[in-house]
């Protein structure tokens, strides 16, 4: 045990000996060569998606981390934000919620947003194949319900913003890490050992005292921190693609009917488009992908305001069941109002992706810290994945702020805990409830049609519960 | 938290020795910590015994090298044996931080917050052991001086500061007893904090007397203790040492434990004002700290030395400078 350690104490000494000899002893211009000693910074994001974009961007904008070390590493290249917009939509689009926006707001990317491309949800209406059942929610108030916007525009907006911090955060793109190293396990700290190393393909080593890992569903820091996953495949593919519709509305509501095959959503793009997100079975998703334009275009109309899946049954007690809430004096199916049809698909904007549900067992270990779709993957049907990558961007940002006003180091695990608790609180219960949803609507079984269209009803009568429901999927 | 016999800190010490000697033949930053500190003559000695011993080789003393260790990570096991002074943190450095700030913005309305918000203050942290309260301090921006008696505890606290040399540079340790700085250093700190020591030290009064000179008029103390009651008796000696072993077994001596008003009293026996007396209580199942009213078993005690901070306009100014 202790000779083991022992050696554990030399190696980790030794390439630092060659150094302080080469330094000292060796005149310049001898054959060798010794590698310097990484550099370290306080907080390296792995991964500039949106959701590490946003992390690196909001520590830049902290006033606490003024004279801190970020760096940001991402494999892919820069995204130019400073291109116009193509007219053309992304197909790829996220709904925000207020708690994102308010992210966004903090250091200055919800105006780059706002000022590029956006469209206000100001109601949404979710109905079933099956039954007459709906529920729309409406946001009169001042907060609006949510806002759609495509992946890219996003994504710039806070890119635009992390140029803004200039000096305050480092980035390096075409950066692929290779291998992390990561602290634990010894008896004996060293200037090595102790912090979180990261080796990127060109060979460079980097080490943090906090690493966060950003970077996505198949997150490398994650598996190499050991950090186990509960998943599941839903077996089911996401369509996505832009669609103009047959004329120009006000177009500010979103759609989500509940099929027998799983979920179709049309989010506003803009007074002329809608992002599709269709989540069905690979089968029909590869038909889908094939089918020419035209006979697509029919496909989703068709999906929108056919009749056939009716269920009799399901549609009698459900006309009983609103006798019943309007002689208790409740409102019950509130009027529904009559999707867009769809006349065009943009050429190109049709995608697939497999869909699947993850979650990391721990978010963080000690100097490792897991945010967005790395700790979290939810079905795209509450439009939850991106907000709750956000929400934990948030959070991490807050307490790290606080953790620095007390001196502590920022990677040491006790505030990292904290972060953990209070996220999976949130994040497990709202997976939970979307994947609950989606498992509800994912049959056509009579007495489950029953009870999701009379709860489906109640909820819409029940303003309360409704208004927990949208205070909820906005935090 | 000279908490040793003299027999045990005499082997440690011959074992900090040799790691430091291993160390600096092998590893620059640690070399470094031995430069800083070549005026210490009986070091000196040690170290050359050491090397005319070895013959210039690299011989580790295996034993020696595994005893630095054990103790270095005693003290830095954020979930080890001093578990409890790591997440004691928590609550004083706010306290530390907010005393210090009170005294340039009494109002305490300057809710801006900085990145070094204790730039410019010279702190002195009495009986600072490992240094687990000194390194937030001065990432703080704050000039911590710590100071204890013991040697390994010292030791200790060195090596940990080149662990993260950048944010702690403005940290340095010596091994002193405060009695002996209490003259030479007179009036030279804008703030002075007695954490958890005060209850291993036999003449109080004397220590209490030191710690107020030490700070210049304006300038604030803090103190950490256990108060003298059944109840710390009965949940700081035989729950936390013997039960728990949240504490090292042996570490206190109940009758050396003050009672809030005895330390009060000490402490405006030197003309100090009382700024805040609280009780701290602390969680075992969570391990976390927080503050009450009630002062029956841990307490922290704020006192303020009269007359005009002659540093806070310095300091005020450094610090904007610092960040502008
Ligand atoms: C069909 C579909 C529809 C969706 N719809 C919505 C919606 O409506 N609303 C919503 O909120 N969310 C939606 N989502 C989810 C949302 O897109 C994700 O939650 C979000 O993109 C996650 O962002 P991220 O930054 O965590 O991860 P990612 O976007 O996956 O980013 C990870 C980044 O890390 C980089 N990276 C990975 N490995 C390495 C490495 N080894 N070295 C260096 N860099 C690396 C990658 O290049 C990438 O840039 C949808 C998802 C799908 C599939």
């Amino acid at each position: 045990m202790l000779s083991s350690r022992l050696v554990q104490f030399r190696s980790m000494c030794l390439p630092v000996v060659l150094c302080s000899r080469h330094k000292r002893n060796i005149h310049v211009g001898k054959q060798l060569r010794c590698r310097s000693k990484p550099e370290l910074y306080d907080v390296v994001v792995c991964g500039g998606g949106m959701v590490g974009t946003a992390m690196a961007a909001a520590l830049g904008h902290e006033p606490m981390f003024e004279g801190k070390r970020v760096l940001l590493l991402e494999a892919g290249p820069k995204q130019n934000y400073n291109e116009p917009l193509p007219e053309k939509f992304f197909n790829r689009t996220c709904s925000l919620n207020a708690g994102a926006v308010s992210l966004l707001r903090s250091f200055g990317a919800w105006e780059n947003i706002l000022n590029a491309r956006c469209q206000e949800v100001k109601r949404m209406q979710i109905w079933d194949a099956c039954s007459d059942s709906i529920i729309t929610f409406n946001h009169d108030s001042l907060e609006n319900l949510a806002y759609v916007a495509e992946n890219n525009v996003i994504l710039a907006g806070i890119l635009k913003q992390l140029d803004a911090a200039g000096d305050r955060v480092h980035v390096k793109y075409g950066a692929t890490v290779k291998d992390y190293k990561l602290p634990g396990g010894q008896s004996f700290d060293t200037e090595q050992s102790k912090y979180a190393c990261v080796q990127l393909e060109s060979g460079e080593e980097i080490r943090a005292k906090l690493m966060i890992g950003a970077d996505g569903f198949k997150s490398m820091l994650r598996s190499a921190a050991n950090i186990p996953t509960i998943s599941w495949n839903y077996n089911h593919v996401g369509v996505v693609a832009s669609l103009r519709l047959a004329e120009p509305t006000e177009n500010n509501v979103a759609w989500q009917r509940f099929l027998k095959t799983g979920p179709i959503a049309l989010l506003p793009l803009s007074n002329e488009y809608c992002n599709l997100i269709w989540s069905t079975t690979p089968e029909e998703s590869k038909h889908l992908m094939m089918l020419p334009a035209e006979s697509f275009v029919d496909a989703v109309n068709h999906a929108f305001w056919s009749d056939e899946h009716k269920n009799s049954a399901a549609q009698y007690t459900n006309r009983l069941f609103d006798g019943l809430l309007t002689r208790l004096g409740l409102e019950g199916s509130s009027s529904q109002q009559l999707p867009p049809t769809i006349i065009e698909v943009d050429k190109g904007s049709r995608a697939m992706f497999p869909l699947s549900l993850s979650h990391a067992t721990q978010y963080v270990r000690s100097r490792v810290a897991l945010v967005g779709d790395a700790a979290h993957r939810v079905h795209p049907m509450a439009g939850q994945g991106v907000n709750l990558g956000f929400g934990d961007v948030a959070l991490l940002r807050d307490l790290l702020v606080s953790v620095v006003y007390e001196g502590k180091d920022v990677g040491s695990l006790g505030h990292l805990l904290k972060y953990e608790t209070q996220r999976q609180r949130h994040v497990v219960v709202s997976m939970a409830s979307v994947d609950g949803l989606y498992r509800l609507y994912g049959t056509d079984v009579t007495p489950v049609v029953l009870l999701r269209s009379l709860g489906l009803q109640a909820t819409n009568a029940l303003r309360p519960l409704k208004e927990k429901m949208i205070q909820f999927a906005a935090n | 938290m000279n908490i040793l016999s003299g027999t045990v800190r005499t082997i440690k010490n011959a074992g900090s020795w040799a790691i430091l000697r291993v160390c600096q033949s092998y590893r620059q930053p640690v070399a470094s910590v031995v430069n800083t500190h070549r005026n210490h003559s009986s070091y000196n000695k040690v170290c050359c015994r050491h090397s005319e011993a070895s013959g210039g080789t690299n011989t580790i003393d295996d034993e020696e090298v595994a005893l630095f260790s054990r103790h270095a990570n005693e003290w830095w096991n954020e979930t080890g044996e001093f578990a409890a002074l790591h997440s004691l943190n928590d609550l004083r450095v706010p306290l530390v931080r907010d005393a210090l700030l009170a005294q340039i913005t009494p109002s305490g309305d300057n809710k801006t917050l900085k990145p070094m918000p204790l730039a410019g203050f010279n702190i002195l942290d009495v009986g600072c052991g490992g240094g687990i309260l000194s390194e937030p301090l001065a990432r703080l921006g704050a000039n911590v001086t710590g100071i204890d008696a013991s040697e390994e505890g010292i030791k200790v606290a060195k090596w940990h500061k080149t662990l993260d040399p950048e944010a702690l540079s403005r940290l340095n340790y010596r091994c002193a007893a405060i009695e002996n700085i209490a003259t030479a250093e007179a009036e030279t700190y804008d703030g002075l904090v007695a954490s958890e020591i005060i209850e291993h030290v036999t003449d109080q009064r004397g220590f209490v007397t030191a710690c107020c000179q030490l700070v210049k008029p304006g300038g604030s103390i803090v103190f950490t203790t256990l108060s003298r009651t059944y109840l710390s008796y009965a949940l700081g000696i035989v729950a936390a040492e013997r039960i728990l072993r949240i504490v090292p077994a042996g570490a206190h001596d109940w009758k050396k434990f003050v009672l809030p008003d005895e330390l009060q009293d000490m402490i405006r026996e030197n003309g100090m004002n009382i700024r805040l007396v609280h009780g701290m209580m602390f969680n075992p199942l969570t391990s976390r700290w927080s503050w009450i009213s009630d002062t029956s078993i841990n307490y922290a005690i704020h006192a303020v030395k009269p007359g005009k901070s002659a540093s806070s306009s310095e300091s005020s100014s450094s610090s904007d400078s610092d960040s502008g």
